[in-house]
C-alpha cells in the first residue's frame, strides 16, 4: 500500500510528442506542452464529461451536482472538473464514491489549492489524477485559471454546468468548449435566481437541458446504448434517498409548506408562518422548536449562513 | 508639635486607612512630604501652603515634615490634601487634636482654599465605616457618594475655611449638616417594575430613551436578547449595516431589571475609583460600554501604573457592547478570556495584584462578510476566501463563550413607516425579571445567573427527560455540537425554561436553544 500511494503521488510529465498525451488535447488551439501528473491521466477508451460550476452555489447547485456526478460516474464516465470550491469540488466528491475523476489545476501539481480541499486532492490522486500545464512549485496565480479551464473543456466529451452566474469562470470554460467543439449541457434553474443566470441563458443559445443524467448518458452511448452499469439507474426517483416519511403533525406541516422555495432564516420563516393560514397563532419559540424538530429529522437542512431549507424539495417524489 | 489625622486611599477597588502625619519642629523653614507618593499627592505641599494663605491662616517659618503611613504603600491622588491641612493646623495650635479624633478627611484643595471632589470615596468611606471610623468629612461633590455608606455621618464641605470653622465651633454653625443618604436612588429588591422614583436616571443618558418598542419585527433577535438577559448569557448579532445590531444592543440594558442596591454598590465602586461617578450619584442604571474597536488591551481590560479599570469592569453588572467584532485585534479579544470565565480582571504590578470585578455580558456584533450583504447574491461582492478570512478574525475563545448568536435583517423601507410598534421594554423586563427570581432562588445569591452554571451546577439543575435527552442527543449529532457548545445550550434551555415558568426543561426549551447556539457553527463550520 505504502509503495503504491508513493507512486501514485510522484509526480510525472507527459509531452505532446508522448503516445500517452491524450488524444483529445491534441484536437484543440494552444494544447499544453506538457502535463504535469500526479496520479493517471483520464483513459481515452472511457468518455469524459466536465462538471462545471460556481464557487459559490445553492443547496439546490449542490444536490444537483452531486446527483448528476454520481450517477454518470457509476456509468463509467470519468468526472473532469477543477477541484475548486462549490460545484466542482462537490461533483468531484460524489464521482469519487462511485468512479473516477480528475482535476486540473492552476497551479503546480504539488500545490493544493484550495487548501480545504485537502481530502479532495489526495482521493483524486488516489482514485484518478491531478493534472496541471504549471509545473511543481507554481502558485496559484488569478490568471493561471481561465487558462487551465480550456484543458478542463478539451479533455471533456462533454460540458455540464450545473450553476454559474451570466458572466463567470464557468462561462469562460463554456466558451473554450464551443470553440473546442465539445456538446454543452446545461442544468434549467429558475429565472429568478442569479445563479442559473448563465444556464438560462446558454439553454437560450441552444445548450442541451438535462433533466436527468440519462440525457447526457444517451449523448455519449447513443440511444438505447447505454453501458451495462447505466441502464440500472432508473429515474430521479429511484437515484435518490428514500423520502423522509410523513408523518408530520398539523403545525410541522404549515411549516414545511412555508418553506417550500429558498433557503430561510428564521425570522423569515416566522414572518412567513405568521401570515400563512393556521400559523398566525404560532409563537417565535414554537416555530423555533418545530424548526429544529424538522431538522432533527432531516426533513429540513441548514445552509451557510443560519439558513434553512426544505430537503428534498427539488424531487418529487417528497411530498407533504 | 505631631498630629496624626485619618485618611484613606484605594487599589483597585479596595481601600486601606492612611494616618497623615504631621510634625512641625524648628529648624530651616520647609515643608517636606514623604510616604511613596506619586507625583500629584507630593505636589500637595504646594496646594496646602497657598489654599492656607489664603484663607488667612499665617504659617510659623518652621520645618515641616508629613508623612502619610503605611509609608511603604504607592499613594496617588489628591484626597491627601485636606487631612495634610488640617494635620498642619493641629500641629501648629490652631485645632485642638481631639477635634479632629475619629474623623476620616479626604478633598482636593484648590488654591483658593476650595475643596474638590476626588476619586474612591466609596470604597474608603466604606473601609472607615469598617474600620469604625463615625465622621467623614469629603468635598460636597463627594457627600452622596460617602452618604450612601451606613453608620456614619458624612459631611459635605465646600471650603476649607468651612471645615476649620465646623470643627472650631460645631458643624451646624459653619453650615454644615450630615449628608443624607439619597433614598429611592437605587433599585430596591422589591421595588415594583423597579423604576427608579426620583427620575434622576440621565448618567447613562442614551439607553433609558431607547426603548425595544422601537425596534419593528426582528423578532428573532429580540427573543434572543431577551434570553441572553435573563440568564447573563453572551450574545452575538450578526447582521448587514443598517440591520439595527447597535439599536438592539443598546436596549439590552433597559430590559434587565434595574440595578439592585449591592449591585449598585458594586458598580459604583468600579465608576468611583476611576472618576466617572456621574454627579457623585451611585449608578442606578445598568452600564452600557462600546469600546471603539481600536480599543487598546489597557483600555479594555484595565491599565495604567495604576491600573484604572477598563471597560471590562466598567460594564460590570451591565452590558460590553462589541461593534464590528472582526475589526478588534486579536490579541485584544483573548485577552477578554479571562474576564469572561472568571467574572473579574486581575491585573498584576509592581506594587501588587489588582482585582477589579467584571460581571459583564457580552453582545458582540458583526457583518457576515467584509462588505457586509452575504449570503445575499445581489448585493454581496466578497469572495468566498474573503468571507473565510473576515469570520477568522474572531478569536476561537471568543466564539467559544458566546450562548446565543442571532441575525438581524434590513427592514424592508417600505415597511419602516407602517410597521406597528413592538413589545416596549417594560413587558420584556417583567418576564427578564420573573426568571432572575427563579434563578435568584436556585443560587441563593442575586449575583450568580444560568449563564454562570459550572458543569456541576448544570448536572443538579439542567436535569432532562430521558426522551428528552434523547433528542438533544439527536440534535447535538446533527449539528456536530462540541462538549463545550452541549453544555451552553442547557444552560440557554435552562433560562428558557425559566421565562416560561416551567421547573422541567422541556424538549422544546432545549430545541430553541440548540437554534440559538447551533447558529455560532453554521458561519464559522468549515465547508467541503
Amino acid at each position: 500500500m505504502g509503495e503504491h500511494t508513493q507512486k501514485r503521488e510522484t509526480q510525472w510529465c507527459v509531452r505532446k510528442a508522448d503516445a500517452a498525451y491524450p488524444q483529445a488535447l491534441h484536437r484543440i488551439r494552444n494544447a499544453p506542452r506538457a502535463l504535469y501528473v500526479r496520479g493517471e491521466l483520464p483513459r481515452g477508451e472511457m468518455p469524459s464529461v466536465a462538471v462545471i460550476g460556481a464557487r459559490r452555489c445553492s443547496s439546490y447547485g449542490r444536490e444537483m451536482a452531486e446527483w448528476f456526478a454520481g450517477e454518470l460516474a457509476g456509468a463509467g464516465v470519468q468526472i473532469i472538473s477543477g477541484m475548486a470550491a462549490g460545484i466542482d469540488g462537490i461533483a468531484q466528491r460524489a464521482a469519487l464514491k462511485r468512479g473516477r475523476s480528475f482535476g486540473v489545476l492552476g497551479c503546480g501539481t504539488d500545490v493544493c489549492y484550495p487548501a480545504e480541499n485537502r481530502d479532495l486532492y489526495r482521493q483524486l490522486m488516489a482514485d484518478g489524477g491531478i493534472l496541471s500545464e504549471y509545473p511543481e512549485g507554481t502558485p496559484p496565480v488569478s490568471a493561471h485559471f481561465p487558462r487551465r479551464n480550456r484543458i478542463i473543456s478539451g479533455l471533456a466529451d462533454a460540458v455540464l454546468v450545473i450553476e454559474a452566474k451570466e458572466r463567470s469562470g464557468t462561462m469562460i470554460t463554456v466558451d473554450f468548449a464551443l470553440e473546442q467543439g465539445r456538446d454543452v449541457f446545461a442544468l434549467p434553474g429558475r429565472l429568478t435566481d442569479a445563479l442559473s443566470g448563465g444556464c438560462n441563458s446558454l439553454i437560450a443559445q441552444g445548450a442541451g437541458i438535462v433533466r436527468r443524467p440519462e440525457d447526457i448518458l444517451e449523448t455519449l452511448y447513443g440511444k438505447g446504448k447505454m453501458c451495462a452499469e447505466a441502464a440500472g439507474c432508473g429515474g430521479a426517483a429511484q437515484c435518490r434517498d428514500a423520502p423522509p416519511d410523513t408523518g408530520f403533525t398539523g403545525s410541522e406541516r404549515i411549516v414545511l409548506t412555508c418553506m417550500g422555495d429558498r433557503p430561510l432564516t428564521l425570522q423569515e420563516l416566522y414572518e412567513r408562518i405568521r401570515t400563512a393560514e393556521g400559523g398566525n397563532d404560532m409563537t417565535l419559540a414554537e416555530v423555533t422548536d418545530l424548526l429544529m424538530r424538522l431538522t432533527v429529522r432531516g426533513a429540513v437542512s441548514r445552509e451557510w449562513g443560519n439558513k434553512y431549507e426544505r430537503r428534498g424539495c427539488h424531487s418529487e417524489s417528497f411530498v407533504v | 508639635m505631631f498630629s496624626r489625622i485619618l485618611s484613606g486611599a484605594f487599589y483597585g477597588i479596595d481601600s486601606y486607612p492612611v494616618q497623615v502625619e504631621v510634625d512641625v519642629a524648628p529648624g530651616l523653614p520647609c515643608m517636606e512630604m514623604v510616604g511613596c507618593l506619586s507625583r500629584e499627592a507630593g505636589e500637595a505641599k504646594q496646594r496646602i501652603r497657598v489654599a492656607l494663605r489664603n484663607i488667612g491662616v499665617r504659617m510659623p517659618p518652621s520645618r515641616i515634615t508629613i508623612n502619610l503611613s503605611p509609608a511603604d504603600r504607592y499613594k496617588s491622588g489628591t484626597a491627601f490634601d485636606l487631612p495634610a491641612a488640617i494635620g498642619l493646623l493641629v500641629s501648629t495650635g490652631m485645632l485642638g487634636q481631639e477635634k479632629t479624633a475619629g474623623i476620616l478627611f479626604a478633598g482636593e484643595l484648590g488654591l483658593n482654599g476650595e475643596l474638590r471632589p476626588v476619586r474612591g470615596i466609596l470604597p474608603i468611606v466604606r473601609a472607615a465605616a469598617q474600620a469604625g471610623t463615625g465622621m467623614c468629612i469629603v468635598p460636597e461633590g463627594n457627600g452622596r457618594e460617602a452618604a450612601v455608606t451606613e453608620g456614619v455621618t458624612v459631611y459635605g464641605a465646600s471650603h476649607l475655611s468651612q471645615v476649620v470653622k465646623g470643627l472650631q465651633e460645631g458643624m451646624e454653625t459653619a453650615g454644615l449638616s450630615p449628608v443624607k443618604a439619597a433614598s429611592g436612588s437605587v433599585g430596591t429588591d422589591s421595588a415594583g417594575d423597579g423604576c427608579p422614583a426620583d427620575g434622576a436616571r440621565d448618567c447613562t443618558a442614551a439607553n433609558t430613551a431607547a426603548d425595544f418598542a422601537d425596534v419593528s419585527g426582528q423578532e428573532t433577535a429580540k427573543r434572543a436578547a431577551e434570553i441572553a438577559a435573563a440568564g447573563c448569557h453572551h450574545l452575538l448579532l450578526i447582521g448587514p449595516p443598517g440591520s439595527g445590531k447597535t439599536m438592539i444592543a443598546e436596549r439590552i440594558p433597559g430590559i434587565m431589571p434595574p440595578l439592585s442596591r449591592e449591585e449598585s454598590l458594586e458598580v459604583s465602586a468600579v465608576y468611583s475609583v476611576s472618576g466617572r461617578l456621574p454627579g457623585g450619584r451611585l449608578m442606578d442604571e445598568r452600564p452600557f460600554l462600546a469600546p471603539h474597536h481600536t480599543a487598546t488591551g489597557a483600555s479594555l481590560i484595565g491599565g495604567g501604573r495604576i491600573p484604572m479599570p477598563g471597560a471590562v469592569s466598567l460594564a460590570h453588572r451591565g452590558v460590553l457592547f462589541l461593534d464590528e467584532l472582526p475589526e478588534f485585534r486579536r490579541s485584544v479579544l483573548d485577552m477578554l478570556r479571562q474576564p469572561l470565565e472568571e467574572r473579574n480582571v486581575r491585573i498584576a504590578r509592581t506594587y501588587g495584584n489588582l482585582e477589579y470585578p467584571a460581571a459583564f455580558m457580552l453582545v458582540g456584533a458583526m457583518n457576515p462578510c467584509p462588505c457586509g450583504y452575504y449570503p445575499d447574491e445581489g448585493l454581496c461582492r466578497c469572495s468566498q476566501s474573503e468571507i473565510r478570512r473576515y469570520l477568522g478574525r474572531v478569536s476561537g475563545p471568543v466564539l467559544d463563550r458566546i450562548d446565543l448568536c442571532v441575525e438581524t435583517r434590513r427592514p424592508d423601507t417600505a415597511k419602516l413607516f407602517e410597521r406597528e410598534r413592538g413589545e416596549d421594554s417594560a413587558s420584556v423586563r417583567r418576564r427578564v425579571r420573573s426568571a432572575r427570581e427563579i434563578q435568584k432562588k436556585r443560587f441563593g445569591t442575586r449575583m450568580r445567573f444560568n449563564g454562570d452554571m459550572h458543569p456541576g451546577e448544570i448536572a443538579a439543575y439542567c436535569k432532562l427527560d430521558e426522551e428528552t435527552q434523547r433528542q438533544f442527543q439527536r440534535a447535538a449529532g446533527a449539528f456536530s455540537m462540541s462538549m463545550r457548545a452541549c453544555h451552553k445550550v442547557l444552560r440557554t434551555a435552562r433560562t428558557i425554561a425559566d421565562l416560561a415558568g416551567a421547573a422541567q426543561i422541556g424538549l422544546s426549551h432545549v430545541n430553541e436553544a440548540v437554534y440559538y447556539r447551533a447558529a455560532v457553527s453554521t458561519y464559522w463550520e468549515r465547508k467541503g
